[in-house]
């Protein structure tokens, strides 16, 4: 996590009740999506996460859905979702859904936050980096509306570190993670034959 | 691209406005509650008033224009035809060609009244403007301006907040929303027609009343559109 130091102005600009926020969303796939929650385009500096000077984060109304976030100290690793809007004005989001799923596997999602003036909306303080997942899963959701039209949505699902898909304190490591984590790494085909009481021959 | 034609149908009222999302924490236990701004500024919702159709030719534009549009799928650039209020004067004069000019006699034009050209480069959201202005009335705050950015930002509107400093002809304002594109030095600003690249919203049929008069409302919201067609 890094660690950033907030001004003064900005620490005030959060004590009072008006505020300004933004919140950004950073997945690293190629090209990198980077999305911010208000309206519009914005340009942000280059710091330990966000490695492109002057990047470009959009505002398009892609990022509909933010899930409530731990900091993980001594608890459980937390499994949260995303919501995109799934009727892909501008493409990224519903490239990923129409991608190869092993293309977001393990890409790394980062959310941050700053606080915008209220008086001029300028930038007031550095971004936050404050969370940080590994993407997993996507799904589209498509909920029938009513005047508006229907509400697509992806779904992405993100881990923070820890997560794997098994859900038991003790279990075996099988071919699917191995495969999951190399798609061609046979190195542990063979593990389902090892069960207690069983003997294998040489050679397999 | 399609731009509304405001002039030919003269919708009886519209209101521009910006609208963002916000988030509340709820009321505490004093009464008071925090409130923040998630939109970063906002963007533009345009309503426009009823519009009596009364003759051929605004029926058949008003429905080309409703199929046009997609069902708002399609990017329309929507004008703020408000000579009263904005800096111009409040009657459209039109200057006639003369004679050894490659258009005829007696056509009219209409040139823009007011010239603004930024003096000092901006970057993207920045929401400090500064520009050379002459026009027949001076900024008081309030007014609409438009900037025509390249590529797939389009016209884009702003409006004036406060003057922060008026030197040698030269305009400190402040503008809302912030930018949507960086912006040079020698932009021009429209200050005549403000417009801006909105999606229709809604329903924007018009009826046919006793086969002969219509009445149609559309409603825009800026978009951002990948491209924008020619």
């Amino acid at each position: 996590m890094p660690i950033q130091s907030w001004e003064y102005a900005a620490q005030r600009a959060l004590a009072g009740d008006l505020v300004a926020p933004c919140i950004l969303f950073r997945m690293a796939t190629d090209p990198v999506i980077r999305l911010a929650s208000i309206v519009g385009d914005l340009e942000l500096p280059a710091d330990n996460i966000e490695t492109t000077e002057d990047a470009v984060y959009t505002g398009m109304g892609e990022l509909t859905g933010i899930p409530q976030l731990s900091d993980l100290v001594n608890g459980l690793a937390e499994r949260v979702e995303f919501v995109l809007s799934g009727a892909a004005v501008d493409g990224t989001a519903s490239e990923l859904a129409s991608g190869e799923a092993a293309s977001i596997r393990e890409v790394e999602v980062n959310l941050g936050f700053f606080v915008f003036g209220v008086a001029d909306l300028q930038r007031l303080s550095p971004v936050e980096w404050l969370w940080d997942g590994t993407a997993d899963i996507l799904k589209v959701n498509r909920q029938p509306g009513d005047d508006a039209g229907a509400i697509r949505s992806i779904v992405l699902s993100v881990g923070s570190i820890f997560t794997s898909r098994k859900k038991p304190a003790v279990s075996f490591w099988t071919p699917f993670d191995q495969r999951r984590r190399s798609n061609d790494d046979a190195f542990c085909d063979h593990v389902p034959k090892y069960n207690a009481g069983t003997t294998v021959t040489w050679p397999i | 691209m399609l731009v509304f034609p405001a002039r030919l149908f003269k919708p009886q009222s519209f209101k521009p406005r910006l609208v963002g999302g916000s988030v509340t924490g709820g009321q505490s236990l004093g009464g008071a509650s925090q409130y923040g701004d998630l939109s970063g500024g906002g963007l533009w919702s345009i309503e426009f008033g009823p519009s009596t159709l009364w003759d051929r030719e605004q029926m058949l534009t008003w429905w080309a224009m409703e199929a046009a549009l997609t069902n708002g799928a399609t990017p329309i650039v929507v004008p703020i035809v408000d000579r009263r209020h904005q800096p111009v004067n409040f009657a459209l004069t039109t200057t006639p060609f003369d004679d050894t000019t490659l258009w005829d006699d007696d056509v009219a034009w209409d040139q823009a009244e007011v010239d603004a050209v930024v003096t000092v480069a901006a970057a993207l959201r920045a929401t400090t403007l500064i520009f050379s202005y002459s026009g027949p009335k001076a900024l008081v705050g309030g007014e609409l301006l438009s900037i025509l950015h390249a590529g797939n930002k389009g016209w884009r509107m702003h409006r004036v907040t406060r003057i922060d400093d008026l030197s040698a002809g030269v305009y400190t304002v402040q503008i809302r929303p912030p930018l949507r594109a960086a912006v040079d030095v020698d932009t021009p600003l429209n200050f005549d027609t403000p417009r801006v690249v909105c999606r229709a919203v809604g329903d924007v049929g018009a009826g046919l009343e006793s086969h002969r008069f219509g009445e149609g409302q559309a409603a825009f919201v800026e978009c951002f559109p990948p491209s924008l067609p020619d």
